[in-house]
C-alpha cells in the first residue's frame, strides 16, 4: 500500500483534472448558449416619443459650429439615425467604430448626439475619427427624446416620423432598427401582440 | 504549514494575477471605462487603471520567487481586499450592474456580493503564506503535484462564476414595467 500510495495520488489528481476540464467545457457550453440566446433586438423602453410619432424637432449647433435641426422633414430625403452617445460609456467606444462603417454600408445620415463638456466630446470625435459624421453636443435633445441609458439609438425616416429607437450593445442591434423600418414594426412586442392576436402581423407603420 | 501547500496556493494566487492582469491588457479599451464606471475617486481613474494591472503583475512575480513570497502574498491579498471593498461600495450604492472587469469581460455578469466573499477568502488564503513555511525539502514529484493542482482548479475557478450567476431575465421579465433595464 505504501509503495503503491504515489500512483494512486497521481491518478486521483488525473481523474479530478479530467472533470474539472469536462465541467469547464460545460460552463462554456451554458456561456455559448447564452450568447446565441440573448436578444437580438434594441431594447426600447416606453419613455419618450413612440415609433410611428413624429419626432420632436429641436435646433442646436454641431460641434464644429454649424446650426443644425434634430427632427423634422430632412431636406435631403434620407433617414436619419440619432445616436446618442458619450465620452465615458464604456459600451458607447466599442459602438462608435461600428457607426462610422453603418454610415457608409447603409444609406442613412448618422447623427451623433453628446451631452457633456465640449473639450471631452472634442477629444472623443478625434480620437475616433468621426470628423466627417455630424456631432451634436446639446442636453436638450436627450431630454427631448427622453433617452435614460446610453448608447441610444432612434431611427427618423425622411417624413420626420420615428421608425424605430431603442438602446444599442451591439451592430446587430443597430440593424435591428433597419429592419424595424423595414418591417414596419417598431418593437418585437408589437410583432409578437401582432401575432398573438392571430391576426396576420399587418404593420403598424407602412414601409417605405 | 508543509511547503508543498504553501507551493500550491502561492502558484495558484500567481496564476490568478498574471491571468487577471492578461485578460486587463488584452481588453485596454474596454478596462479604462470598467475602472471609471466604479465611480471612486474619479479623478485618479486612469492612474488605477495603469497600476492595479501593474500591481497584479508584480506581485503575480513576487510569489513566484520563494525569498519574496510574504511580500507577494501581503501585495496579492492588499489588492483582493481593494477589489473586495470597490464591489463592496457599489453593491452598496446598489449598482449591481456594472461590470466586474474581473475575467473576460464579455459575460457581463455584473458584481454581486458572494463575489466580496471569495475575494476576502482567498485574501486569507493569500496571507497564510506570510507564516514561517516548513523547511521540508521538495521531490519533483511534489512539485509536478503542485502544478497539476493548481492546473485543474485554474479549470475549476470560471466555473463557479458560471453556477453562482444570476439567472437570466425570463421571456415574461421583459415585458414587466419593473424589469431590471440595465442592459444585460
Amino acid at each position: 500500500m505504501q509503495q503503491a500510495l504515489p500512483y494512486l495520488v497521481v491518478l486521483q489528481l488525473l481523474v479530478t483534472l479530467a472533470l474539472a476540464i469536462l465541467l469547464f467545457g460545460l460552463a462554456r457550453q451554458v456561456g455559448i448558449l447564452h450568447e446565441r440566446v440573448a436578444p437580438m433586438g434594441a431594447m426600447t423602453s416606453d419613455r419618450g416619443p413612440a415609433a410611428g410619432e413624429m419626432a420632436p424637432q429641436v435646433s442646436a449647433t454641431t460641434l464644429a459650429g454649424a446650426p443644425i435641426v434634430v427632427g423634422g422633414a430632412s431636406t435631403q430625403g434620407r433617414s436619419r439615425l440619432l445616436l446618442f452617445v458619450s465620452a465615458t460609456c464604456p459600451v458607447c467606444k466599442k459602438l462608435l467604430p461600428i457607426a462610422r462603417s453603418f454610415s457608409a454600408a447603409e444609406r442613412l445620415d448618422i447623427v451623433l448626439v453628446g451631452d457633456g463638456e465640449v473639450t471631452e466630446q472634442q477629444a472623443m470625435v478625434t480620437k475616433f475619427g468621426l470628423g466627417e459624421l455630424t456631432y451634436v453636443n446639446s442636453p436638450q435633445v436627450g431630454l427631448a427624446f427622453q433617452v435614460g441609458k446610453l448608447p441610444y439609438a432612434v431611427l427618423i425616416d425622411a417624413e420626420g416620423v420615428i421608425r424605430a429607437k431603442g438602446l444599442v450593445n451591439s451592430r446587430e442591434h443597430l440593424e435591428s432598427l433597419i429592419i424595424a423600418e423595414e418591417t414596419g414594426f417598431g418593437t418585437i412586442q408589437s410583432y409578437l401582440a401582432a401575432r398573438s392576436r392571430r391576426e396576420h402581423p399587418k404593420p403598424e407603420i407602412t414601409p417605405l | 504549514m508543509d511547503p508543498l501547500v504553501a507551493l500550491t496556493i502561492s502558484l495558484s494566487l500567481a496564476a490568478l494575477l498574471a491571468g487577471a492582469a492578461a485578460h486587463k491588457a488584452l481588453a485596454w479599451e474596454r478596462w479604462q471605462g470598467v475602472v471609471e464606471n466604479y465611480r471612486l475617486l474619479p479623478s485618479a481613474a486612469a492612474i488605477f487603471a495603469v497600476t492595479l494591472p501593474c500591481a497584479e503583475v508584480t506581485a503575480s512575480v513576487l510569489l513566484l520567487l520563494p525569498f519574496a513570497r510574504p511580500l507577494g502574498a501581503a501585495a496579492a491579498a492588499a489588492l483582493l481586499v481593494l477589489y473586495a471593498v470597490a464591489m463592496g461600495i457599489n453593491i452598496a450604492r446598489g449598482r449591481r450592474a456594472i461590470d466586474c472587469g474581473c475575467f473576460g469581460t464579455q459575460l457581463r455578469n455584473g458584481i454581486s456580493s458572494w463575489m466580496v466573499g471569495r475575494n476576502i477568502l482567498l485574501a486569507m488564503l493569500a496571507l497564510t503564506l506570510c507564516l514561517p513555511p516548513g523547511s521540508r525539502p521538495l521531490s519533483v514529484f511534489e512539485v509536478l503535484l503542485a502544478v497539476g493542482i493548481v492546473v485543474t482548479l485554474g479549470f475549476l475557478y470560471p466555473v463557479v462564476g458560471v453556477v453562482l450567476a444570476r439567472p437570466l431575465p425570463r421571456y415574461e421579465d421583459n415585458f414587466r414595467r419593473s424589469a431590471p433595464q440595465s442592459g444585460r
